[in-house]
């Protein structure tokens, strides 16, 4: 045992104890998500495949910026050729009636991403900063311009779609065997991303966020590690694609639009890129917001991009950085717990207010005629109603002075936590 | 007969209509302690960025071990066995004291996509960091962050880096630069004793660093190396005097 340092024995307990939390933590999550969908109806079983595809459609973006700060505007790329990909070995099988393990179809979606990886990092890298992300942007432009015009490829407006064929006397037609398939997939992506972390390969690749120019002069060529990153990135993303394929039996050109891009940044960001998991929670948070809302309200990502905002203002370091931060008992919970609170209720006045007037405005601004209502909580509130406009004008103006006044005193506790980034 | 490390030809280079570095002729010969000074805005940043091949010259010809290095890239010259370090610590801020090491001991290895060793089991190149930790006198410090490193630590950490890649010749950027007299020493002393049977390239401000430290000095002033020898004959040159310490010999 090589404990050299004074004090090194106690340090090694505490960490021998957090690492044990760690796994059994690990565990436990693995388990749960095992039995998830004995507890869930089929529309939820649909939900689970759908926050977990996010899940690792994030954590491929935050491979390329936690670890080489490479902000790539370009993850629709692998992602959407990822998709088509799977989908076209299901119609090559399904046209020729051939047996294929069917759970293996992803792994076209992996390939795709190791190619588009190589193309688009040998490219994009020879810039850095905002030009590389400029670069991966206009190559997934063009992408989708192309899936546009080559309808034999990309199947025009309607997409590809086939259909999942049965093997080893799976059916593969309910939501409950296709979970588990995209469970398999998704955890062992995590764990391949989690092992990278602590090869050589991924500490090379961290330095290259802390300090390319330096890591050059150690004799490192800069430039093929960033396309390795990338490709790693890609083939990630491409698995993550080709499982939604794999699970919606569709893909259309949709695919590469620019929101599928931002998506794995606004939610790693969420999330917490400085955490290994974060991406991945906050992936899996804004997914299931989107998925829920979205059945609620028609502006759902309205609201999205506020609970956005509001994250990235008061909790720069991300929900998982939170956690983290909670859980390494350096955050001054004493000092720190008036405020939070104060700043939660300032925070639902400001969602409460907020949400009035959105809903309001926006039927206001859709109606035909002025009577509609809006029906809320039991109410049923006409949209031309003065007192519920200046309802919501007064809770949102007074939640935001308080989450302002509490925001900096709260910045202040994360600093001191030295969790900031 | 003693070996040239490194030699320059009439190196020229101009940023714009500015000529920073006019035809310097400069010769660096194996086992040599050699210091560039001058004054300020001499050239002496612009040599070293030229000399590791951080920039391209506008003119003239870089020889390392007999051969140009002209075109190649810092990783290429640095494999070639030329390592530097930097006026403005340059360490990798958000890992340990062990990663940094660990990173340059992966260099001079070869290692570079290796997907499939855990770092830490990696048993040789720990006992590498470990010797190199020791040697710096940095072991107590292995899993301290080096942004979170006092500032004569994070020095001896990037000369630690810059040795991990085991250099024949070392360039050292004004290695003492913001250092209180007492951290200056620990530095010359811990340069003296680590870069012992290696070539040493220096810039320094310090005289009293520079006349402890080399052998060997070379003044440039305005692009122009004006005098090279021992160190008591630069002391005592009359154009150097006049030109640089500022002393009026007339």
């Amino acid at each position: 045992m090589s404990m050299a340092v004074g004090g090194e024995p106690a340090v090694a307990t505490v960490g021998f104890r957090r690492r044990g939390l760690f796994w059994l933590a690990g565990l436990v999550a693995v388990v749960a998500l095992v039995a998830l969908p004995g507890c869930l109806s089929p529309k939820g079983v649909h939900y689970a495949i759908r926050l977990l595809i996010a899940a690792l459609y994030a954590m491929a973006f935050n491979v390329l910026w936690s670890q080489a700060r490479l902000l790539s505007f370009g993850q629709a790329a692998p992602f959407g050729i990822g998709a088509f990909s799977v989908l076209h070995l299901m119609r090559l099988f399904e046209d020729a009636q051939l047996s294929f393990p069917t759970p293996l179809l992803p792994v076209a979606g992996i390939l795709a991403g190791i190619v588009v990886g190589v193309l688009v990092g040998l490219f994009a890298t020879i810039r850095t900063g905002t030009y590389f992300s400029m670069i991966t942007l206009a190559m997934t432009e063009l992408l989708g311009v192309l899936a546009r015009r080559w309808n034999s490829a990309f199947g025009g407006e309607t997409g590809l779609s086939s259909m999942r064929m049965p093997w080893a006397g799976l059916s593969f037609g309910n939501f409950y065997e296709v979970y588990y398939v995209v469970l398999f997939w998704c955890l062992l992506g995590l764990g391949i991303l989690w092992f990278l972390k602590l090869t050589p390969f991924g500490n090379i690749a961290a330095a290259v966020g802390n300090n390319e120019r330096r890591l050059e002069f150690l004799g490192f060529n800069t430039r093929i590690l960033k396309t390795q990153i990338v490709t790693v990135s890609f083939a990630v993303a491409g698995l993550a694609g080709g499982l939604l394929a794999f699970t919606t039996e569709n893909a259309s050109y949709e695919l590469f639009s620019g929101y599928t891009s931002a998506e794995p940044i606004i939610q790693s960001f969420f999330g917490g890129v400085g955490t290994f998991l974060g991406p991945a929670l906050g992936a899996a948070i804004l997914s299931l917001f989107g998925l829920v809302l979205s059945d609620v309200t028609r502006i759902w990502l309205l609201y999205q991009g506020i609970l956005f905002i509001l994250v990235i203002i008061l909790l720069p370091i991300g929900v998982g950085g939170a956690i983290a931060a909670l859980s390494s008992g350096r955050v001054p919970w004493a000092k720190m717990g008036p405020w939070l609170a104060a700043v939660g209720c300032g925070l639902l006045l400001l969602f409460a207010g907020t949400t009035l007037i959105s809903e309001l405005a926006y039927r206001f601004f859709q109606a035909s005629n002025l009577k509609e209502t809006l029906d809320i909580l039991g109410l049923s509130i006409a949209v031309t109603s003065i007192s519920a406009w200046i309802f919501g004008i007064v809770a949102a103006s007074i939640g935001l002075i308080i989450v302002l006044k509490g925001e900096r005193r709260i910045r202040e506790f994360w600093a001191s936590a030295r969790q900031m980034p | 007969m003693t070996k040239t490390v490194l030699q320059t030809a009439q190196l020229k280079k101009a940023f714009g209509p500015i000529e920073i570095i006019r035809g310097v002729d400069l010769e660096v010969c194996e086992g040599e302690r050699h210091a560039l000074i001058g004054p300020n805005g001499a050239g002496k940043s612009t040599m070293f960025e030229l000399l590791s091949a951080s920039i391209a010259p506008t003119s003239g010809d870089i020889l390392l071990f007999g051969q140009s290095i002209l075109g190649l890239s810092p990783a290429n010259v640095n494999r070639r066995g030329l390592g530097r370090s930097f006026q403005i610590t340059s360490v990798f801020p958000g890992m340990t004291v062990t990663e940094n090491l660990r990173l340059g001991v992966f260099a001079r290895r070869g290692i570079r996509f290796d997907a499939m060793h855990i770092s830490s089991r990696l048993s040789d190149v720990n006992e590498e960091v470990e010797k190199l930790m020791t040697t710096v006198r940095l072991q107590d410090r292995r899993n301290t962050h080096a942004s979170d490193l006092p500032y004569s630590e994070q020095r001896a950490l990037e000369l630690a880096l810059t040795l991990t890649t085991d250099p024949q010749l070392l360039l050292l950027d004004e290695p003492t630069a913001g250092m209180s007299r007492q951290e200056a020493e620990h530095t010359v002393e811990l340069i003296q004793r680590v870069t012992d049977g290696r070539t040493l390239l220096i810039v320094e401000h310090d005289m009293e660093v520079v006349f402890t430290l080399c052998n060997r000095i070379s003044v440039l002033v305005y692009g122009q190396v004006i005098a090279t020898g021992e160190p008591q004959a630069i002391r005592k040159n009359a154009d150097v005097q006049t030109a640089y310490l500022g002393i009026d010999t007339q």
